[in-house]
């Protein structure tokens, strides 16, 4: 009942244009928390092969009830045992949450999972989390923790071109404003780039990236204001570099200019605008 | 993409002008150049040139909308391997150890300790030593003079806007041009480390330094250069910790130095003339100053001047006795200027429109430009 109220004030919302961010919607929030679990232990008494799970919430955000976790990835003949229901084609428990609400870094557990598999395959399920959180926090992808800092490149798990670790940061930090968001995040994926770039050790498109990573403060700077808008740019450059090599790449990228003189075409304040790429901030809202 | 009915007719209207008067496409425009130092890497730049944007649009008495549309804004980039590398590491050494975080206490997002700010100071100390100041790399250098040079082909002037470490490639660039290319390429130096500014003579040097300015302080106590002195105290009510930053420090919006780059730049696009872009006058007709006078009987920025009603400029050495240090320029609206020759009784020719005798005259002197109102000519 909660889930068709959410969506219908959504919809009346959207409908007059006046979408609010904070908006809370009932989807997707694996990746707001960290999911463990136990190995699994055959209960005899039910013939199942059960598992306990727990899960933590890494986020900034409350995360509401309904709070349902999902399952897939199933070998063919394997079903899970006490689903209450399925949801998408997954089956899923319902979690419940004390008060109706997870705190942040609040834990829950146990939560049992128990799976009828007769063939007694390996199991080796996909985990996720459904919950009633913010509009702009739904898909965000899961915290990377120390893994997302082994490489250079990190860990892009939605392949939209920013590192996980940063979205969330830029998610968690900007949880007012869609189209600073959005500025930020236009910002972060040209400097991966320029990062990449630098760690690949190739100066081809060194130009290219430049006028991207132009653009994207040109952009940040008409969302923002120009000079708001520098102190934002640095608190993401010093998340994108939180690593000794995520630096030396930057700083390799910048001997590749030296020598150079580029445009820098940005004059007027349409300019400015029209240097976001893939959204128009005025029509974001907020 | 289609291009607007109205960009057509500006499109076309600059190709006939460009094909009538055989200019090349950039006159009357001006680039301005930001030359980054250390500090001012790609992320440096990419907020430093906006953050001059801003500035010139901040001051419309200094630039008119219509000024402002004949600027265009360049980078030039300017090689500092592994410096700024070296501050993480040093940060690292009093346990800032993510990278996160020091480059939080070196873009100043957080607020240094006193420990850290030693450290910082010291790691400079320490390279402008080891490096004995800077090093120029030659291919860096040759560079930004090949695309200066290209620029004043071009049509263009050229204000370099150099910051730190940028005023030694700058001075050097510019220094490396042919006289006429100097004509059309000047440099306004900030916080710099260099003990002279390219083409300019103190007092006018055009250079802008904070007594505040902690890395030039230091620079100045090592004694390897005796940087130009400091000019202006900040404005900022919370300095910044090197007091050495493009945007924070100097560029501190409505502080005392970002207006007075913001008046350097707009004195300095002034004062150049592209040599590529002043029109050949046309042999059959020249002029002569017969009468000279100052808007509102005075001659702004010529304390100690007169000038007599023959057009004669006397007082503060600008008579004909330092030729080289006056030049009347016609100004007309729409075209570049006509240089008219030496003061006084210069007699030179322009393409102003027929009929017309009355025009207003500015003197170029060590450089500037110094309005001097309006002149009476007559046809030879």
């Amino acid at each position: 009942m909660k889930y068709i109220r959410s969506i219908a004030f959504l919809v009346a919302l959207v409908s007059l244009g006046i979408a609010h961010p904070a908006l809370a919607v009932v989807g997707d929030a694996t990746g707001l928390f960290i999911i463990t679990k136990t190995g699994f232990v055959l209960n005899r008494a039910t013939n199942t092969f059960d598992t306990t799970v727990s899960i933590k919430n890494t986020s900034p955000f409350t995360v509401s009830a309904p709070v349902q976790l999902s399952v897939s990835g199933l070998p063919n003949g394997v079903t899970l045992a006490n689903a209450a229901g399925t949801s998408q084609g997954k089956p899923y428990v319902n979690v419940a949450v004390p008060g109706n609400n997870i705190i942040p870094n609040a834990i829950i557990t146990p939560i049992v999972l128990k799976f009828s598999n007769p063939a007694r395959v390996a199991l080796a399920p996909k985990l996720d989390l459904s919950g009633d959180i913010p509009q702009y926090a739904l898909g965000l992808p899961p915290d990377p923790g120390e893994a997302g800092k082994a490489t250079v490149a990190g860990i892009d798990s939605n392949g939209n071109g920013v590192r996980d670790d940063v979205e969330r940061w830029i998610a968690f930090n900007y949880p007012a404003s869609a189209k600073g968001r959005a500025a930020l995040m236009q910002y972060a994926r040209a400097y991966q780039r320029l990062i990449l770039s630098g760690a690949a050790g190739n100066p081809a498109d060194a130009l290219t990236l430049d006028q991207q990573a132009a653009d994207a403060s040109a952009c940040s700077g008409y969302t923002f204001g120009v000079r708001p808008g520098i102190l934002e740019q640095r608190k993401i450059f010093a998340e994108m570099l939180n690593t000794r090599a995520r630096s030396l790449a930057y700083d390799q990228f910048n001997q590749f200019l030296a020598g150079q003189i580029v445009d820098r075409p940005r004059k007027t304040i349409a300019d400015y605008r029209a240097a976001c790429a893939g959204f128009d901030p005025d029509t974001l809202g907020n | 993409m289609r291009m607007s009915r109205g960009l057509w007719i500006a499109f076309l209207w600059l190709l006939l002008v460009a094909q009538s008067f055989g200019q090349p496409p950039q006159c009357g425009r001006t680039a301005i150049v930001f030359g980054n130092g250390i500090w001012n890497d790609e992320r440096g730049v990419d907020e430093s040139v906006p953050a001059i944007q801003e500035t010139l649009r901040t001051y419309p008495a200094i630039f008119p909308a219509e000024e402002l549309d004949k600027l265009d804004y360049k980078a030039a980039f300017n090689p500092s391997p592994g410096k700024l590398i070296d501050l993480l590491e040093a940060l690292a050494g009093i346990g800032i150890t993510n990278d996160t975080a020091g480059w939080r206490n070196l873009l100043q997002v957080d607020a240094l300790s006193p420990e850290a700010r030693d450290v910082i100071q010291k790691q400079i100390r320490d390279r402008i030593l080891a490096d004995r100041l800077i090093s120029i790399d030659r291919g860096v250098l040759q560079g930004h003079i090949d695309d200066y040079k290209s620029y004043i082909r071009d049509g263009w002037k050229v204000v370099v806007v150099s910051h730190s470490q940028g005023n030694f490639f700058a001075n050097e660039a510019r220094a490396s041009l042919s006289d006429t290319e100097k004509q059309a390429l000047a440099i306004v130096a900030v916080a710099t480390p260099d003990n002279h500014v390219e083409g300019r003579t103190p007092p006018d040097a055009f250079h802008v330094t904070l007594f505040e300015d902690n890395v030039i302080e230091l620079v100045r106590q090592l004694g390897l250069i005796t940087p130009l002195g400091p000019t202006l105290h900040t404005s900022s009510p919370e300095p910044t910790t090197t007091g050495h930053m493009f945007v924070d420090s100097y560029l501190y919006p409505l502080s005392s130095s970002e207006v007075t780059i913001a008046i350097y730049i707009r004195q300095t696009i002034q004062a150049l003339t592209n040599p590529n872009c002043v029109a050949s006058p046309p042999a059959a007709t020249s002029y002569r100053i017969t009468d000279l006078y100052a808007q509102g009987g005075e001659v702004p920025f010529l304390e100690g001047s007169a000038i007599n009603n023959l057009g004669q400029v006397v007082g503060d050495g600008l008579t004909a006795g330092t030729p080289s240090l006056a030049h009347a320029l016609f100004l007309n609206p729409g075209q570049a200027p006509i240089d008219l020759g030496v003061l006084p009784g210069a007699a030179s020719s322009e393409s102003r429109a027929e009929g017309v005798n009355e025009t207003d005259v500015v003197l170029l002197t060590h450089g500037k430009l110094r309005p001097l109102g309006h002149a009476i000519v007559d046809k030879l």
